[in-house]
């Protein structure tokens, strides 16, 4: 018979992921970080569990707000002059979602909502980055979108 | 002796000192920053898969919360886990994956969350084993190689084969491959066209049923051992 400690282990993942052990996943964890070979199998079920909650994160899709976007013009390389900067960072303390449906009007209507005066380029390459983040919100870029969020609050905190 | 030249001393000496301190000082910001880096990365990657299963822990019936419950607990649990991973870049060893070390993190950080709030506490292999997981911390220790040595019989893979027979079907198969063939996960996902993560968990919870087949007619590890 061929079973080894790693199915042991998995098994007690498996167990304490069903039944909702919280501290069990984390002791299990905190040894994986010390053992590369549990650490593999680790990797193998979540993936594997993660076959089977597909769609989880993506139960509820997730809507773009004006942080998001503003979060990928400061990380473009675009130069921008004071008072476009002074715009994208008015937009990075905005995160209402924005509409499914951007067009240049909606851009102007945040624009308006904000108090917002010129600054064309910044609301050009906002709706050519919107636009973009849109069409390819695929599950990854989600959890990546997801995670940038977490990052920024944590940050404002 | 070049009198233009200050003979060495101890205030000489402390400039050097202080340039150096200033270097270390200068090196250490450096390789904090780019420890900083990699963890965030590292949080990024692992979002989706974490976020994942801390809903899908949260939302099962053992904690019968609603969804918009769990999904605020989890994006506070994991923007906590972003705060500790910051507080904690210091202690960061970019020897190891930063993976385990952010997912130990996040699950501390939900099950503060939870009702319970617990204080967290750092992992022990004996907590495992207090849970009555027989012959865990040999297991985590790797002193049994060969975990079929502690939890069943060898007279009595026959009967064991018996019961893995009567498995359900996605069980059974991955078992009979895995367990009795000797196949590797990978070998049993290319024959069965499944990902190797998908053979991996039907494994585990096919032996989790075997096992409780085995307690129930008395010849698996509980029964054995006289624990109920």
């Amino acid at each position: 018979m061929n079973i080894d400690r790693l199915d042991q282990l998995g098994m007690c993942f498996i167990e304490a992921h069903e039944s909702g052990d919280l501290e069990t996943m984390a002791q299990l964890w905190g040894m994986a970080a010390a053992d590369s070979a549990l650490n593999n199998r680790l990797m193998h079920l979540e993936s594997g569990l993660m076959l089977e909650l597909d769609g989880a994160i993506g139960a509820e899709p997730i809507r773009l707000t004006a942080a998001d976007i503003a979060e990928k013009l400061r990380l473009s390389e675009t130069r921008y002059n004071v008072e476009e900067r002074a715009v994208v960072d008015r937009l990075a303390q905005c995160e209402e979602t924005l509409p499914e449906t951007l067009t240049m009007r909606v851009v102007r209507g945040l624009w308006e909502q904000l108090g917002l005066n010129g600054a064309e380029k910044v609301a050009r390459d906002f709706l050519e980055q919107a636009s973009a983040l849109m069409l390819r919100l695929g599950a990854d870029q989600q959890g990546a979108l997801m995670a940038a969020r977490a990052v920024r609050r944590a940050r404002k905190d | 002796m070049d009198r233009t030249e200050p003979p060495e001393s101890g205030k000489n000496s402390g400039k050097v000192s202080t340039a150096v301190l200033q270097e270390t000082s200068a090196a250490t910001a450096v390789e904090l920053a780019r420890r900083r880096q990699v963890l965030e990365t590292a949080f990024t990657e692992s979002y989706r898969a974490l976020y994942s299963m801390l809903m899908a822990t949260l939302r099962n019936k053992a904690f019968n919360l609603p969804v918009a419950t769990c999904r605020d607990r989890v994006e506070d649990a994991l923007q906590e886990t972003f705060l500790r991973l910051l507080n904690k870049v210091a202690e960061y060893d970019d020897s190891r994956p930063a993976g385990p070390w952010i997912r130990q993190i996040a699950y501390y950080a939900l099950m503060e969350q939870s009702s319970s709030r617990q204080p967290r506490r750092e992992a022990r292999a004996g907590d495992l084993h207090a849970k009555g997981l027989t012959g865990l911390e040999e297991l985590v220790s790797g002193s049994v190689e060969d975990a079929s040595v502690a939890f069943f019989d060898q007279e009595q893979v026959e009967q064991i084969r018996q019961a893995a027979m009567q498995l359900p079907d996605d069980f059974r198969d991955v078992i009979l491959l895995t367990v009795f063939d000797g196949l590797t996960p990978a070998e049993v996902a290319d024959r069965l066209n499944l990902t190797p993560g998908t053979v991996y968990v039907r494994k585990c919870r096919g032996l989790s049923l075997l096992k409780k087949t085995l307690n129930g007619i008395g010849i698996g590890p509980e029964a054995r051992d006289g624990s109920p």
